[in-house]
């Protein structure tokens, strides 16, 4: 069988026209100073950045991953780009209507009448948080959901404490990128004991042209405490490849509970494998208490080059971390993603569940730590790594590091690679359905154990969007 | 400090190229060639990927063994069958006591130019007896031929570098022990740098067992390397019985149709000792198969590192690949490092991988202990236990019943003693 999966035209391929402030190209000192100064920042905040800044300047670009990344001029990209804003957003009729016109293509539920379906959205559009949904319900029961420059503002102590304790700046090249120039994000606080009554979410856009955006999100679940945080982004078709350097941070205090998911859908690149999204994200959570748990769940199913490893730190005793992903990749898509599962407490517990399925040309990696301090006594960590291949030009591969300095630890991994068996294609035809659903059902099985972690709306449009990228395949 | 053994292993082996050794002039040419290509390569250092976790550079003797003249006149005890055997002197052939069958023959060794690593290059240009073994046609031989590297006070502190190419013609059958022994184990200091290669024809089919067996203090870098036709099946499997640090590099081409190969292996550390198992297997063409388990048990301070890549290239459709890495720790400081690799650029084919990591399982010591054994007993049988899986897969009978005693001897005395019970 020569199964050959023609991609799909990009569905959320639109650009929206809006008046964009923008500094100019390029990065020094001084834009990061006007980066803080347009959003009136204290200065610890200012000498962060300027810090992390100077840091950056040493730093080259890493080179260790299996991917072929083309030459970035970090002084050929803005750096910070926000929507024309009239003063401060009191209701929704402020908002430029052609915004929320775009969000209502992408089906986010920003209106207020709209929130049945449940989920607080805090939207990025580009890099400043335009309006916040449920704040009030969220504000009852104390919990803190606002974009971070406001968090900034309102409770420096709170961001002053935790920015940068999980991904220090010094981390990695984006981590510093990122932690010079970062121009919003979220911020959640869960105060000790709370169930956040909502599932958080955030959609990310990256509109402007030639805009890198550097998000910045920082969660911290207080003792006892649960929070949902869900992440979807899409973005506009454009042919000039552009930046994501993200950076996530989760911290879990005792018993507390952070479940972290998000789909990924940014513009891959056309059929040529020209343009796309660079997605270069530093995603970590350190599990600091007694019996916490951080799971990270991720659907990658766009991004022309992905650079991207969810990890878990887990200190406390007892803690758990988990990492479930699908990461599809088609035309001429890399992936290299995985995760860190760092035990350092005792008795703790790491999961990770990893389907790669590569089409066409794609390059899909799995690279993967498990470390094991001489500390975690106890400790248990399982594996698994499935990769499924379509078409003979596509390539899988894994690249798991275990590292055991603890013999109490028992530690589990496993790994196959395989292609969609002809017996289960010629079942499923013989029961009447064509070979284009049959593979979406192989591989939506294929795929069930990550997407049964994800919320109920999630898990929806997971399933979809992988159909959607596999739809037209020819058998 | 890589700079100044690097340039002195470079001064060494350049005084040693200069000496008259009896080569011919092309294979002298070759050798000043692979000089130079060690000269450009260098020893890797911990930022190569490769050798992340084995500095080995402190750890190389710099001055070469230049004697080619062996005075050994005793059989070593470790030969199965003195019908066939191959003997070398630290390093240096022994041609008094070394006997072959009908169907075997020895040559010198043809000039080579392509080299794995710069450790391989280094071997070919301070290899003082490089040897070629034929196995001709047709060649059935039913029992095992031994082939020991002995060394002896005189190597102190020197590098010795044993090369041997191993030929197996047409349907030729063979089983290989190869062993590296000391006669002071407990004493004695030196390097060795060890290449061991084959290539099988059409329908071959070769058994190699590499036993580590050297001196505690020694350091071990070893090169098994096998080119496999169609057909032909290649199996190999090493027993590292540990010293202060051993590199295997073992490395298997499988390059038509229907080749095979199966890479298994053993290691048992103990103290601060150090072995760094790299293997690649590489899928050159479609309907070859792979099999592997590689078993660790590791106790005391010492650290064991397996890297296991499987490679199947573009268009080898239909390939078979399973790796199985399991790891044992009896104490509370040692230290295991594993990187089960796949590289996978087709689509039909079944490849996997496992690795574990864990310790004694309580139960299965209780219920020993339960039958009346003493805890240390049970817990050496589970260990022994653990063991033979790999040792089972020597598929001759003499090679293995010798394997399984020199890991039985040297388990018993050694490592146990340093677990915490």
């Amino acid at each position: 069988m020569s199964t050959d999966i023609l991609n799909n035209d990009y569905k959320y391929g639109f650009f929206t026209d809006i008046e964009t402030e923008e500094f100019p190209k390029g990065l020094n000192e001084n834009i990061v100073r006007m980066i803080s100064a347009k959003k009136a920042e204290p200065e610890w905040l200012l000498d962060y950045r300027l810090k992390a800044f100077r840091h950056w300047q040493k730093l080259e670009h890493p080179k260790w991953a299996k991917l072929v990344v083309p030459d970035i001029d970090y002084q050929d990209l803005y750096y910070y780009s926000a929507p024309k804003k009239k003063n401060a957003v009191a209701s929704l009729d402020e908002i430029d209507p052609e915004l929320l016109a775009t969000f209502a293509k992408l089906g986010i539920p920003l209106n207020e009448q709209k929130r049945i379906s449940g989920v607080a959205v805090d939207a990025v559009f580009d890099s400043v948080s335009v309006a916040t949904t449920h704040k009030e319900e969220l504000e009852k029961v104390g919990v803190i959901f606002c974009s971070i420059s406001d968090a900034v503002k309102e409770r420096p102590e709170l961001v002053k404490k935790y920015l940068g304790t999980v991904v220090p700046y010094s981390d990695n090249f984006y981590a510093a990128l990122n932690a010079a120039v970062f121009s919003d994000g979220s911020f959640v606080y869960i105060p000790k004991g709370v169930k956040c009554p909502l599932d958080l979410s955030t959609y990310f856009r990256i509109n402007a042209k030639e805009t890198g955006q550097f998000e910045r999100t920082l969660i911290v679940a207080e003792e006892g405490s649960y929070v949902n945080y869900l992440e979807g982004c899409t973005a506009p078709q454009r042919d000039e490849n552009q930046l994501h350097a993200a950076i996530v941070e989760l911290i879990a205090h005792d018993n507390a509970e952070i479940k972290y998911s998000t789909v990924q859908n940014w513009y891959a690149g056309d059929k040529s494998g020209i343009g796309g999204i660079y997605n270069f994200v530093t995603k970590r959570g350190n599990c600091v208490g007694v019996n916490s748990k951080i799971s990270w769940t991720q659907v990658e199913a766009g991004s022309a080059i992905t650079w991207k490893y969810p990890s878990c730190n887990l200190i406390g005793d007892h803690s758990e971390g988990a990492f479930y992903s699908v990461a599809l990749t088609n035309n001429f898509m890399q992936a290299d993603t995985g995760t860190k599962m760092v035990h350092i407490g005792k008795n703790t517990k790491s999961t990770i569940i990893s389907k790669g399925i590569s089409a066409e040309q794609s390059e899909n990696n799995y690279r993967g730590l498990v470390k094991i301090m001489p500390s975690a006594t106890g400790a248990r960590n399982y594996s698994q790594c499935d990769s499924m291949l379509i078409g003979n030009r596509a390539q899988a591969n894994t690249f798991p590091y275990i590292d055991v300095k603890n013999n109490s630890a028992v530690v589990e991994h496993e790994a196959s690679t395989s292609k969609i068996s002809e017996e289960q294609l010629f079942y499923l035809q013989s029961r009447g359905l064509s070979e284009e659903k049959c593979i979406s059902m192989i591989v939506n099985g294929f795929c069930k154990d990550v997407f049964k972690e994800l919320p109920l709306e999630f898990a929806v449009e997971a399933v979809k969007l992988i159909e959607m990228k596999l739809e037209n395949s020819i058998g | 400090m890589e700079n100044i053994i690097h340039n002195e292993l470079i001064k060494n082996s350049a005084a040693l190229l200069k000496k008259p050794l009896g080569f011919s002039p092309s294979y002298q040419q070759a050798m000043l060639k692979a000089h130079e290509i060690f000269k450009n390569l260098g020893i890797p250092s911990r930022k190569n990927e490769d050798w992340k976790y084995t500095s080995i550079e402190k750890n190389l003797s710099i001055r070469f063994f230049e004697d080619n003249v062996s005075i050994v006149s005793d059989v070593p005890k470790s030969v199965i069958d003195q019908r066939g055997m191959i003997i070398f002197n630290n390093g240096v052939f022994n041609k008094f006591l070394s006997v072959l069958p009908e169907g075997l023959e020895l040559t010198a060794l043809i000039n080579e130019d392509i080299f794995l690593d710069s450790f391989d290059a280094l071997n070919f240009s301070t290899a003082i007896s490089p040897l070629s073994l034929k196995i001709k046609k047709n060649t059935v031989i039913d029992f095992p031929i031994t082939i020991i590297h002995l060394v002896d006070d005189v190597a102190v502190n020197k590098i010795i570098c044993p090369r041997i190419m191993i030929l197996a013609e047409e349907n030729s059958k063979l089983s290989i022990m190869e062993i590296f022994e000391c006669n002071k184990p407990e004493l004695l200091q030196y390097t060795t740098n060890a290449v061991t290669q084959f290539s099988l024809k059409a329908n071959a089919h070769i058994e190699h067992v590499k036993i580590q067996n050297e001196a505690r203090s020694a350091t071990h870098i070893g090169l098994t390397n096998a080119n496999v036709c169609a057909g032909a099946k290649f199996k190999s499997l090493t027993l590292d019985l540990g010293l202060k640090m051993a590199r295997n590099n073992i490395n298997v081409s499988l390059n038509e149709p229907n080749a095979q190969t199966s890479v298994h292996g053993l290691f048992a550390l103990k103290n601060t000792e150090h072995t760094d198992v790299f293997s690649v297997i590489k899928h050159f063409a479609g309907h070859t198969f792979s099999d592997q388990l590689f078993k660790g048990i590791l106790a005391g301070e010492s650290h064991g590192i397996f890297t296991g890549k499987i490679i199947i290239v573009k268009d080898a459709q239909l390939c078979t690949s399973s790796q199985l890495n399991k790891n044992l720790l009896l104490s509370k400081k040692a230290h295991i490092d594993t990187r089960p690799q796949l590289l996978v650029h087709a689509d039909d084919v079944k490849c996997s991988h496992g690795a574990t990591i864990g310790q004694l399982s309580d139960e299965e010591a209780f219920y020993l202990e339960s039958r009346g054994l003493p805890k240390e007993k049970a817990k050496q049988m589970l260990c022994h236990g653990f063991a033979t899986d790999a040792l089972d897969k020597i598929e001759n009978d003499k090679i293995r019943q010798f394997c399984e005693k020199i890991f039985v001897t040297h388990f018993k005395v050694t490592a146990l003693d340093q677990q915490d019970l």
